[in-house]
């Protein structure tokens, strides 16, 4: 038994060394506690619930012929950015055929993954994946964004189709393009017909001032506001595409802010609530416009003049498309006239994708 | 008397964007750091050729920053571009339209 202090400082001492131990245990009590109700905890058992969630490209990876299912893989990349508790794997497995215009979307959007949560995902299956698929994406950058390297890939991999390293910038970059331009496609195709510099430079400047801008999404500050660049070519046949990508809120969204009265016009008001629901009419409407956002008549010009119009220079077949959210525009020549078309998709795709193909004979 | 300002060797072989937030070689610089300047030291009668030979390219909207952004800042007027200000591209197909297409984006300001 403890023998009760008989001096006032020793009473005092008591007291406070009670106190103290009172505390250093409530303070142990509360962390042992607090240990089993982390929520580190609770995310860590729903990540290993989730740890079996892959991501399965189809067979056709190609925009032109598998446009829905080639969405949905994006899509669920862009879900695992947004949600900061999601993960998945990766498999490209069962991919035959890959369309370099879907390759590149899904480089923009793991990239676009890597900026937001510093995290690749990791890929499944590689050692079966198809040589020549791994061949291309490894020549476009695409392993940069997977948690492995080339290795344990099958050897292999011939083709005619060759693709180019993306390159990637938030600005109008001129001399990234120029750099790219001499690096890739000179080379190959000595000198390239029309302006291609002003093209894709134009390109970038909308990405720069029109993109982004929306900023309503919670997400945004931590999204890089980006384009992405990259083309393929068939060596013997001289064909060539060059691709730009964005992966902001798209042309069709950006256009009716401050063009509303001359839609109006061009479509007239009947049917001019389903003309806006329409992203392909949209797309061919901001080419008869120009898509600048800022109201301004000076602005706007590059998309007609540059980004379509470099088509009207270049003096061989060639076709222009621009993809954004549902909607498909289509400008074509084969070196003397010209022809225009629209195509609608049932799925939506996130951001704007242009591309120039190019028959050099 | 003419003066001569060369892209190219004087800005950069690399224009591209309207606004400086388009990139570090837009119109906007283009016009601000080097045209205003130099048409400012104009002197009586003297003429100003901005030569674009050497350039990789241009797109529209540096062009129109550059040349028909002068009249929209109130700069100069339509009257002096046409008058003082000429563009030469060195014979490079690629620019061809250019001096075109500058005369149309000053023709457009209203």
């Amino acid at each position: 038994m403890k023998k009760k202090p008989t001096t006032a400082s020793g009473r005092r001492w008591n007291q406070a060394h009670a106190e103290l131990s009172w505390k250093a245990r409530l303070d142990h009590k509360q962390w042992k506690a607090g240990q089993r109700r982390t929520p580190g905890s609770r995310r860590q058992k729903r990540d290993a619930q989730r740890e079996g969630r892959v991501i399965e490209c189809p067979e056709i990876y190609s925009l032109e012929n598998n446009h829905g299912r080639v969405v949905s893989v994006l899509n669920e990349i862009r879900r695992v950015a947004y949600n900061p508790r999601e993960s998945a794997a990766f498999d490209m497995s069962k991919i035959r055929e890959i369309s370099p215009t879907a390759a590149l979307l899904t480089v923009a959007e793991l990239d676009r993954l890597l900026a937001m949560k510093s995290t690749r995902l990791q890929p499944v299956n590689v050692s079966t994946w198809d040589p020549n698929v791994s061949r291309k994406l490894e020549e476009m950058g695409f392993f940069d964004f997977l948690q492995t390297t080339t290795q344990g890939q099958p050897e292999g991999g011939e083709g005619r189709t060759r693709y180019v390293r993306f390159e990637t910038g938030s600005l109008a970059d001129g001399e990234a393009f120029d750099r790219f331009q001499q690096t890739h496609l000179d080379p190959v195709f000595e000198e390239l017909p029309g302006d291609l510099y002003a093209a894709v430079t134009e390109a970038m400047v909308n990405v720069s001032q029109h993109a982004y801008r929306d900023g309503r999404r919670r997400h945004r500050r931590k999204e890089p506001k980006r384009w992405w660049l990259s083309a393929s070519f068939e060596v013997e046949e001289r064909r060539m595409s060059v691709m730009i990508c964005d992966l902001g809120q798209g042309i069709p969204q950006t256009l009716p802010r401050m063009h509303r009265e001359q839609l109006r016009e061009l479509i007239g008001d009947l049917g001019f609530s389903e003309f806006l629901k329409d992203d392909a009419r949209m797309i061919r409407a901001a080419h008869e416009l120009g898509r600048a956002a800022s109201g301004e008549p000076h602005r706007g010009k590059g998309l007609p003049t540059n980004i379509r119009g470099y088509l009207d220079g270049v003096g061989v077949p060639a076709k222009y498309r621009v993809l954004s959210r549902r909607g498909e525009y289509v400008y074509e020549t084969d070196g003397a006239r010209t022809k225009e078309s629209t195509i609608a998709h049932s799925s939506l795709l996130s951001g704007t994708l242009i591309v120039w193909e190019l028959e050099l004979q | 008397m003419n003066q001569t300002i060369s892209v190219a060797r004087d800005f950069s072989p690399y224009p591209a964007g309207r606004f400086r937030t388009d990139g570090k070689f837009s119109g906007q610089a283009f016009r601000e750091d080097l045209l205003q300047p130099r048409i400012r030291d104009l002197a009586e009668g003297e003429t100003l050729t901005v030569a674009f030979d050497g350039v990789k390219g241009c797109g529209s909207s540096v062009i129109d920053e550059a040349f028909a952004g002068l009249v929209r800042n109130e700069v100069v007027t339509k009257e002096f571009l046409r008058t003082r200000i000429s563009i030469t591209t060195g014979g490079d197909a690629r620019q061809a339209d250019l001096v075109e297409r500058v005369k149309q984006n000053i023709h457009d300001v209203p």
